[in-house]
């Protein structure tokens, strides 16, 4: 009886292994044996997509919906958190702090254990340059966030260090930064890049970061001094770009961001195809399959920053600019960047007048409406006259040649070269499609002083690379926000009359708020009290 | 038999309770209430983990419920039959649908486990009528041999064994009732919420919606299709539903062997309404069928060999969607869910009376843009689910009194096998709601929103578990004059597999030995030494030991002999036990793998990623040192009895990540042994019984007061001093500190960046910035110890029989916050509730208790702060039950030995300062039940 009992206890054998061996250990991912480095290439492509990403990113809006170009349809957005100053060191949308480290944490465990792999060393050295680049593009990112962070060189910490750092300096992050960008540039891919590698990192791209990088260093944000030689750096650095006459300005504005392969965009965060940006920002109005949520209204603000095809502002009594008709004979971009009334979508005609398909009345249940008259357009399918939509590429564009040669006009004009910045500006004003006009001016004032084309650089920005994430950085570099961030937006009411005519009258709609201490964001509360004294708060917060 | 070998079988064989007093309640065949007299018994068996314990050798603190008692109660599931019962268990129902509505146990502020006969079983799968008993054990000493799965206490569950005496008997139950939903929200009518609404627009200095006449159509039901006024409860929930059970039971006893058999059904419907389109239902029901059969056959004289089977399968349906499960190795609790449900009561507490009407004119579901989700398309056109759940066990155990070869020796063996299986049958289908649009006089078009799929068939199994435990143990138990000493070694081994998991192994080798002296002095001592394969090899295994004094007293020479004073008893024991929570080979070093991590090249393809998983940590078990001491007393021939116990649970190496979990490592931090809390109580249990003539009656009162602290949370230096939360309760709320209502436009302080007007909430500005921010948020909850309470009572005369059960708890705050609470969530489209008819409005400014209506998300208002933060206490009168018991007379001619027709309640009232909603689970999704049940109990 007993003997069976012992029994059952003999028969326990081993029958499974003692750990689970089909995990992937540090030593399979950097295997010394693997000829075609597998996993070492899955890694570099996990961290392609820390690059930084756009469009409808904080709660379904764009980021730039916290300026004085948009604000969120629907009221309570988070986006307000930024947009009417209740930012906080614990409550910040766009933090990027932890995600930034997470990135630069995957580019160094690779560039610490790749040499273990037998790859070919031209393979290898692509992707140690184009890791380092996204390490560095997202030291960019923390820099214009928070100003000077701790650099971490090729350090991926262990949880057994206690890491207590202090904050490397804004100028020191710029050097790095620079630095990086130098080191890596012979070692990138040239350009044009071909059809099977489109996406990588290559050698302009790093000279673009460059040229930002040392743009927001010379800004007056951060140059307080007005140090010339910072506005002569950006200038050279973004000339660089140029001079590699490798990309130039697409022919069409609207297929910049549609096309996946275009010759003027640098760098882009590389997406599957799908239709989602419609889905977010198309007018309210359309029915199954095609529901669309119009996430974002533009501001009239925006709207009259655009001129006339003639160049001319529409303030300009010579423009011909006619209230009656508002949106006839406008730049072209205008209609690619924002839907206003009577704009052709889905084989219909845009209704955002009181009471229309795509501006209903109150009773109506839709999820939302505009707040402005307007909605998105910018980054759409070319779906005016399609039945539905379908997957379109959308990638958002990192860097873009017309960004460059802004870049290389701003810094050009602080150097006292109007007539660089003058060249530029026509370039980019021509291919939008505006009139060269009699004085082949493009509608630009003619003989502008330093103060005058600054103001006609920041405007060309403005219009150019709208919802590119471009205005909201822009205001803050400038050190301008302060004024242009503490104000009431305004949209348009349009009232359909009876003979099919519309009457436009102008209405407040919502206000934008900036206070002096948000031109740094705070470093997250956890972060400062982590580190043990290390790491100071941003002035105020 | 000599003594030993009676307490061994004891466990196996014996119904836990002292067989006069468990004989006595069958023979009554009366379901009583025997709490008080239980504890006025020096010769009770306690039935503890793999051991029995008599009253008077006990030295920890242990909780006792009968299962006799446990079975007045119309109860489908043991859990919520344990409510009140017992001093520091407490239970919380947080959900009541039909077959996922065992409440959530905290015993002395912890989660326990539950054990059936010694092994960790899934709760749902205890059958009532199948329990002899429930033991918890609530110190360190009685749940020491369980080692590392011994520190959050147990609730161990006894089955019914052979009968007492020879003979056989049979017991046929039938019970039926109803179960009623207890309080769920209010809902506002289409018109009122119209009207706030209109209101809160204005506030935001936004145009108004709804014009008078539009009022006047809701209020009307003039316009039934543009303006329609649903109350969603009404239309998806029944005032009740049916529940029936059939029970037959039997045991025996002959020479050579015993037996317990029990067969078990039940079915209990939803209380969703039904569509007659539907050949099928969608509706939340629960079928039950389970047996039990525990025989035992003496091999020999001094052999005993028994088999225990079980077996249940359990059906829950649902409305179409989603099922989704998760289970806890730990505690064996298996939580199922079913997503069409929660979703479902989601969408009423989101959906205003206005938003649809249920059907267009043309039959097909009202929806629109903002809701295309119709809540009765919901409830009855999606199809349904089926989740199948079926498991079976098996336990043999041999033993042997082996005193024939050395006297007192004893082996025994046990081997159990387990398996469970969960089975889900998705029927889903998809259906479109419609917008109805009147263009013109004879013209209305439809707008189509969502899709009409096709019925989808899914099934799929998503639990295989099986487990094998294993018992070796033998001892020896020897008296010379007064001295006794048993000692004990054992040898135990668990394996249990989830999926495609490494088996889950739990090696435990225990040593017990306890020493008495002329039944005054008592020295209990029990050490385990176990461990777990999933911790990484040299940190599996750790020394959980723990010893026990009590003194009788009352067994002193000196102890006046009086009928005034019974018994006293001092007992205290302290020890160290564990809590596994190892996670699955954490410990190892390992990338894992993604698709579509970026995308590269023209094609547009997504390519491959790999990345660090969580960083490896090498955990060990988490630990609590308990300290327990507790008196027993027993006074007026034993009618009074009290039992005082006072414990402090320290718990350290709690998994928490640590304080300064930097980004800038660029990963995030594991939970690391780090953790350090303390559990502090006080529990009283109090009981009278007495007889009087014919009229027995006996009342029993249990309190505990529980204070749970963070001792150490490694937060690192705060801002500010009140941001520290070092010292705090555990499950502290933090918020502002809300100061009254804004009076003027403009005026603070109130949160920062925002623009206040009149009636907003104002905030104590805790650091004097001038603005409310995170330095501002301080713990807002109470600080004083939770207090649970129940009172059992109940008497007995002639043939009739009385029973109830009260259960309280006191100092518990709940946050008022979100969804049921704020009026127009979700951007403005939510529904409001009556009790926002007592906002802040220029008329109302001296007596609103709600601030001004936003229509949607209010960053001022709509955040945490105590202003939310509300009681929960309450009382609840959990359980009736009367009985009269007929016998002899006819009955005898026919051989029934007894007949007993009852009526019995569940949750029958409730006391509580909350009027909106009931206070145990907040009335926001599937409402808990009240159950009125009828039925009649023959025994044969």
């Amino acid at each position: 009886m007993l003997a069976a009992v012992t029994f059952i206890f003999v028969f326990s054998c081993r029958k499974y292994e003692t750990y689970p061996v089909e995990r992937i250990t540090d030593n399979i991912v950097y295997d010394s044996l693997d000829k075609n480095a597998t996993y070492a290439e899955w890694v570099v492509n996990g961290i392609y997509a820390f690059l930084p990403n756009g469009y409808n990113r904080i709660d379904n809006v764009v980021l730039d919906a916290a300026t004085d170009d948009a604000v969120a349809s629907n009221f309570g957005n988070n986006i307000e958190v930024l947009g009417k100053s209740r930012l906080s060191a614990v409550n910040n949308p766009d933090d990027k702090w932890a995600l930034a480290y997470e990135a630069i944490r995957r580019a160094n465990l690779f560039l610490a254990n790749i040499h273990v792999v037998p790859r070919d060393e031209t393979t290898k050295t692509y992707w140690k340059a184009e890791v380092r680049f996204i390490r560095a593009m997202n030291y960019f990112e923390l820099l214009r966030r928070y100003g000077g962070v701790p650099l971490l060189g090729d350090k991926a910490y262990s949880l057994e260090e206690n890491i207590q750092l202090g904050r490397n300096t804004f100028n020191e992050v710029v050097s790095y930064i620079v630095q990086e960008c130098d080191a890596i540039y012979p070692s990138l891919r040239t350009d044009p890049i071909d059809n099977t590698n489109l996406g990588r990192i290559t050698q302009a791209a790093a000279l673009a970061l460059k040229s930002r990088t040392l743009l927001l260093a010379a800004s007056p944000l951060n140059n307080p001094a007005d140090d010339p030689a910072r506005w002569l750096a950006a200038a050279t650095a973004a000339k660089d770009v140029i001079n590699l006459g490798k990309y130039s300005l697409a022919g069409n504005f609207r297929e910049i961001f549609t096309n996946r392969k275009s010759p003027e965009v640098i760098l882009a965060y590389q997406a599957a195809q799908h239709s989602n940006l419609e889905r977010q920002n198309a007018p309210v109005g359309y029915v199954e399959p095609n529901v669309s949520q119009g996430y974002v209204s533009p501001t009239q603000e925006l709207v009259n920053a655009f001129p006339m095809q003639n160049g001319l502002p529409v303030t300009d009594a010579a423009s011909g600019y006619d209230p009656a008709n508002p949106y006839t004979g406008r730049d072209p971009r205008l209609a690619a960047t924002v839907f206003y009334n009577g704009m052709m979508w889905l084989r219909r005609p845009v209704e955002t007048f009181e009471g229309g398909l795509d501006n209903p009345s109150a009773a109506v249940r839709v999820s939302r409406r505009t707040r402005t008259g307007y909605y998105l357009r910018k980054f759409l399918g070319d779906f005016g006259n399609a039945t539905d939509y379908s997957n379109q590429n959308h990638n958002f564009p990192i860097f873009r040649y017309a960004e460059i040669l802004l870049n290389y006009a701003e810094a050009a004009n602080e150097t006292d070269d109007q007539a660089a910045a003058y060249t530029q500006l026509k370039e980019i004003r021509k291919r939008a499609g505006l009139q060269a006009g009699a004085d082949d001016l493009y509608g630009l004032k003619a003989n502008m002083g330093k103060t005058d084309m600054r103001e006609a650089i920041r405007l060309e920005r403005r219009l150019e690379l709208a919802f590119e994430e471009h205005r909201y950085w822009d205001l803050r570099r400038w050190k301008t926000a302060e004024q242009m961030l503490n104000k009431q937006l305004t949209g348009v009411k349009i009232i359909r009359n009876t003979d099919g005519t519309f009457t436009y009258s102008y209405q407040p709609v919502d206000y934008v708020s900036f206070a002096a201490k948000q031109y740094a964001y705070p470093v997250p509360y956890k972060e400062v009290t982590a580190s043990g004294g290390g790491i100071t708060q941003n002035k105020d917060w | 038999m000599n003594n030993y070998i009676k307490i061994i079988f004891s466990l196996f064989f014996l119904a836990p309770s002292a067989v006069p007093a468990a004989a006595h309640a069958y023979a009554a065949g009366v379901l009583f209430q025997d709490t008080a007299r239980q504890a006025a018994r020096q010769d009770s068996i306690y039935p503890l983990f793999f051991t029995t314990k008599q009253k008077d050798q006990l030295v920890s603190a242990v909780g006792f419920a009968d299962g006799a008692a446990l079975r007045a109660v119309p109860l489908t599931g043991i859990g919520n039959a344990l409510t009140g019962r017992i001093a520091g268990l407490a239970t919380i129902q947080d959900a009541g649908e039909p077959g996922n509505d065992q409440p959530l146990f905290l015993l002395r502020g912890r989660t326990p486990l539950v054990l059936v006969d010694g092994i960790p079983r899934n709760i749902y799968t205890i059958l009532p009528e199948q329990v002899a008993s429930v033991t918890v054990l609530k110190d360190a000493l009685s749940a020491a041999a369980l080692g590392l799965r011994g520190a959050d206490g147990v609730i161990l569950i006894t089955t019914r064994k052979e009968a007492k005496q020879r003979g056989h008997n049979m017991d046929f139950s039938i019970n039926t009732g109803i179960a009623q939903p207890l309080k769920q929200r209010e809902l506002l009518s289409a018109a009122a919420y119209a009207e706030l609404y209109n209101e809160a627009l204005q506030n935001d200095g936004r145009p108004a919606l709804y014009t008078a006449d539009d009022i006047v159509k809701y209020r009307n039901g003039s316009a039934p299709y543009t303006h329609p006024d649903n109350n969603w409860y009404a239309r998806v929930m029944e005032k009740q539903a049916p529940y029936q059970r059939y029970v037959l039971s039997a045991n025996g006893k002959t020479d050579a062997m015993g037996y317990f058999l029990s067969i078990d059904y039940l079915e209990q419907d939803g209380l969703l309404n039904q569509s007659s389109l539907n050949s099928y239902s969608t509706n939340v029901d629960y079928k039950r069928f389970g047996f039990r059969g525990n025989v035992s056959i003496d091999l020999s004289p001094r052999t005993k060999l028994s088999l225990n089977i079980h077996g249940s399968s359990r059906r829950r349906n649902a409305p179409g969607g989603a099922a989704s499960l998760s289970f806890a190795p730990n505690t064996g609790r298996l939580d199922i869910s079913t997503g069409s449900i929660s979703g479902l009561f989601n969408s009423i507490l989101n959906t205003p009376a206005n938003a649809y009407p249920v059907y267009n004119p043309d039959g097909s579901f009202g929806g629109n843009q903002l809701f295309s989700n119709n809540i009765w398309g919901q409830a009855t056109g999606a199809g349904y689910s089926q989740i199948n759940m079926n498991d079976g066990l098996a336990d043999l155990v041999l033993e042997r009194d082996m005193s024939d070869v050395w006297k007192g020796w004893w082996v025994k063996g046990t081997a159990s096998y387990t398996m469970e299986i969960i089975h889900n049958i998705i029927r889903n289908k998809s259906f479109a709601t419609y917008e109805m649009k009147v263009t013109g006089a004879n013209d209305t078009i439809y707008r189509q929103f969502g899709s009409i799929g096709e019925q989808a068939n899914t099934s799929g199994v998503s639990v295989r578990n099986g487990s094998l435990f294993m018992d070796f143990s033998t001892g020896v138990s020897r008296s010379w004059n007064e001295h006794h000493l048993d000692v004990a070694l054992q040898y135990q081994r668990s394996s249990a597999r989830y999926g495609n998991q490494l088996p889950f192994v739990i090696k435990n080798g225990i040593f017990r030995a306890e020493y008495r002296m002329g039944n005054r002095y008592i020295l209990d001592v029990v050490t385990s030494y176990s461990g777990n394969n999933w911790y990484k090899p040299g940190h599996q295994y750790n020394f959980y030991p723990a010893a026990g004094l009590g003194w009788n007293v009352h067994n002193e020479n000196f102890f006046p002999q009086n009928s005034f004073f019974d018994q006293l008893k001092l007992r205290t024991n302290y020890g160290l036990v564990g809590r596994i929570d190892a996670n699955y080979f954490s410990y190892l070093y390992t990338y894992s793998n993604y698709g579509s991590a970026y995308y590269i090249g023209t094609g547009a393809g997504g390519v491959q990623g790999t990345e660090e998983s969580q960083l490896p940590y090498v955990r060990t078990t988490e630990k609590a040192l308990k300290w327990n001491i507790g008196a027993d007393l027993g006074m007026l021939n034993n009618r009074a009895t009290l039992s005082v116990d006072y414990y402090r649970n320290r718990f350290y190496d709690l998994l928490q990540q640590r304080g300064r979990n930097t980004a800038l490592l660029g990963a995030p931090y594991p939970a690391e042994n780090i953790g350090k809390s303390q559990y502090s109580g006080l529990e009283a249990t109090a009981g009278w019984s007495d007889k009087v003539n014919a009229f027995e009656y006996e009342i029993a009162a249990n309190l505990a007061i529980q204070r749970g602290r963070i001792i150490y949370n490694d937060q690192p230096p705060q801002a500010h001093p009140w941001m520290e939360t070092a010292g705090d309760r555990i499950g502290q709320q933090y918020g502002y500190i809300a100061d009254g209502f804004v009076t003027t436009a403009g005026e603070g302080p109130v949160v920062e960046g925002y623009r206040s007007v009149p009636g907003d909430l104002k905030y104590r500005d805790l650091n004097g910035d001038g603005v409310i921010n995170f330095y501002d948020v301080t713990k807002i909850g109470p600080d004083k110890p939770e207090i649970y309470y129940g009172i059992s009572a109940g008497f007995r005369f002639k043939g009739f029989d009385v029973s109830l059960q009260l259960a309280g708890l006191a100092n518990r705050m709940m946050n008022l916050t979100g969804l049921g609470e704020w009026e127009f969530q979700n951007e403005g489209r939510g529904p409001a509730f009556p009790h926002h008819y007592n906002r802040w409005t220029p008329e109302t400014a001296a007596t609103a208790t709600y601030p001004r209506l936003t229509a949607g998300f209010n960053p001022n208002n709509h955040v945490n702060s105590s202003f939310w933060l509300s009681s929960a206490d309450f009382l609840r009168l959990k359980t009736v039950a009367l009985g009269y018991t007929f016998r002899g007379g006819v009955l005898d001619r026919l051989k029934i030995k007894g007949c007993r027709v009852f009526a019995s309640g569940y949750n029958l009232l409730t006391f509580s300062g909350q009027d909106r909603f009931d206070p145990e689970n907040g009335s926001l999704g599937y409402p808990l039940q009240r159950i009125l049940n009828g039925g009649i109990s023959i025994k044969f």
